[in-house]
């Protein structure tokens, strides 16, 4: 397969990758394939018509050809490794799969390939899987295998359905979703039907609700019934699990943390914040200030002022050295000073690192 | 420089990943057996805590919108600031050792003033991981040394302090300078792991 087209001529560059018997079986066995598919070219018509009769023979299988996936907070929907199933078979004339390139490191590298045999167009995909848990520790073999067919499945249907132009696909897939849909008039039955299957994979209405951000089961409308079909065939083909699709935050044990003085200040600062500025009491107009410029927090505290003195202590500091730096300011009110503000915190401990280093 | 990514979790010195003290003593606390959802609250507990005490350092804790739970724990607290006297120089502070190139942030370091030494000091909700703590808190010690050029610190003393709602505070002294050929032991065989896979 080392020969290269130019201008609809074929040179040949010899087998160096593929040699021996298998790779010439190989070689002869694709010749064939085009050649094949050569006499007998496909027509787009019987492609548009078997396609779409395939995924809408069933709602079943119109169903199998959607899916869907929760990712920050929203649902993504798409095409499924079925549908591109059917477009495969459909579109014919062509050669499709998928293999497990790598699975080194904490990714498996999976490859589907898409050669659409009479136009001489093939197209590689790649897709990567975890293969490491929230703790870097590699999964078990048979999860490593589960993992790699999952990226097989998604790297296979990517290839495809880029070989075949989306816009050959996309009226067979909107007719998919129509299916699934449904009408007004079933609306109420495949709303039950999608409830009662997801209670075989223990999630509840409200979780269902939830996800959907609908008020109710009656919420849940024909757009949504898609969504819902799409998780279903998500979860089946094992792309996603009950637990990531209808899962929240909020299902996580909460502990509740401590809160700070200056957060409490902020939080009812803000709805109170007035459209006409208003001097404050450190002379910044509120809401005035610059987006990147931090409000003034008053003076140096107590325990900042006890860190830098220990640290200045520690690299043979003095004060007489911080008033020479910092002329004019002090940590202790004094005539002909001021305090160090809260933001020279920082300045001061480069300071004191500076001149320890030195 | 040194550089933290939250989210990531990840140390970086001038742009260059770098291990952190608790990812090269990991293989070393295998909480597996722990069932996962009291795993993450004992998790969310040792954050609050450790907020609260910082936050009290720095004289910014809002007590009335403490949690009831945390209240106790509060009490420990001063309760040994004011027995020992401690008082903190740093704290949550990022450290990097330039010839062992590790990261990490060490709780608090500050001055024993009845005891009148120095002393590293982490704040935790139980003993548990045993002689791991020991090891975490000389790889901190020997990097802030490292980076600060502190006099005192290499005289410091290291211990671990319980805080928890259900017992008094307690003090646990780690004295092993062996403990810090054990940790670089660790960081040897996290780099070699990362050689081989």
């Amino acid at each position: 397969m080392n020969d290269v087209v130019e201008e609809g001529r074929v040179i040949s560059e010899g087998m160096a990758v593929e040699a021996g018997m298998v790779g010439l079986l190989n070689r002869s066995e694709i010749d064939q394939q085009i050649s094949t598919a050569h006499k007998f070219p496909r027509s787009l018509k019987r492609f548009r018509d078997e396609a779409l009769q395939m995924v809408t023979l069933t709602e079943q299988i119109a169903q199998e050809c959607i899916y869907s996936l929760p990712r920050d907070g929203k649902t993504i929907e798409g095409p499924s490794a079925r549908f591109a199933e059917v477009i495969a078979s459909a579109w014919g004339n062509c050669r499709a799969g998928a293999r497990v390139v790598s699975d080194q490191g904490d990714f498996v590298t999976s490859q589907g390939v898409f050669h659409d045999l009479e136009k001489n167009v093939a197209i590689t995909y790649e897709v990567q899987r975890r293969i490491v848990d929230k703790y870097g520790k590699r999964y078990k073999p048979d999860m490593i295998g589960v993992t790699a067919n999952a990226a097989c499945s998604i790297a296979l249907r990517n290839a495809v359905l880029k070989g075949v132009p989306k816009a050959f696909w996309s009226a067979m897939y909107q007719a998919a979703r129509l299916t699934v849909m449904g009408d007004f008039k079933t609306l109420a039955n495949r709303r039950s039907d999608a409830i009662a299957e997801f209670q075989r994979y223990g999630v509840l209405p409200a979780q269902i609700c939830a996800t959907l951000n609908v008020a109710g089961v009656e919420d849940i409308g024909l757009e949504h019934l898609v969504t819902l079909r799409g998780l279903l065939t998500a979860i089946q083909d094992g792309d996603t699990t009950p637990e990531q699709a209808f899962g929240k935050d909020d299902d996580k044990p909460k502990v509740e943390q401590p809160r700070a003085k200056s957060e409490a200040k902020t939080e009812s600062a803000a709805p109170a914040a007035p459209s006409t500025p208003v001097p404050s009491s450190s002379g910044v107009e509120a809401g005035g200030a610059a987006p990147d410029q931090k409000p003034s927090q008053g003076a140096l505290k107590p325990s900042q002022v006890r860190i830098l003195q220990a640290k200045m202590k520690t690299a043979g500091l003095t004060e007489v050295d911080l008033g020479v730096k910092f002329p004019g300011k002090s940590f202790e009110p004094r005539e002909g000073c001021e305090l160090f503000a809260f933001e020279a915190f920082s300045d001061i401990q480069a300071w004191i690192a500076e001149r320890a280093g030195g | 420089m040194l550089t933290f990514d939250a989210a990531a979790h990840e140390y970086r010195w001038n742009g260059r990943l770098v291990p952190n003290v608790t990812r090269v003593l990991q293989p070393l606390t295998d909480l597996g057996r722990i069932p996962a959802d009291a795993l993450e609250i004992a998790r969310q507990k040792g954050v609050a805590v450790h907020r609260m005490v910082d936050l009290d350092f720095l004289g910014d804790l809002d007590e009335d919108r403490l949690p009831e739970w945390m209240r106790p724990v509060l009490d420990t607290w001063r309760k040994f600031v004011a027995e020992s006297g401690f008082r903190t120089v740093v704290s949550e502070h990022r450290v990097y050792h330039s010839t062992y190139g590790y990261a990490g942030t060490l709780d608090r370091y500050g001055e024993l003033v009845h005891a009148g030494a120095f002393a590293f000091i982490d704040v935790k909700r139980s003993f548990l991981a045993g002689n791991v703590i020991g090891m975490q808190l000389i790889a901190y010690q020997r990097a802030y040394i490292d980076q600060e050029k502190d006099r005192n610190a290499k005289k410091a003393l290291r211990y671990a302090l319980r805080l928890n709602e259900n017992a008094p505070y307690r003090l646990e002294p780690y004295t092993d300078e062996d403990q810090f050929q054990d940790f670089l032991a660790c960081l040897t065989y996290l780099r070699v792991r990362g050689k081989y896979q």
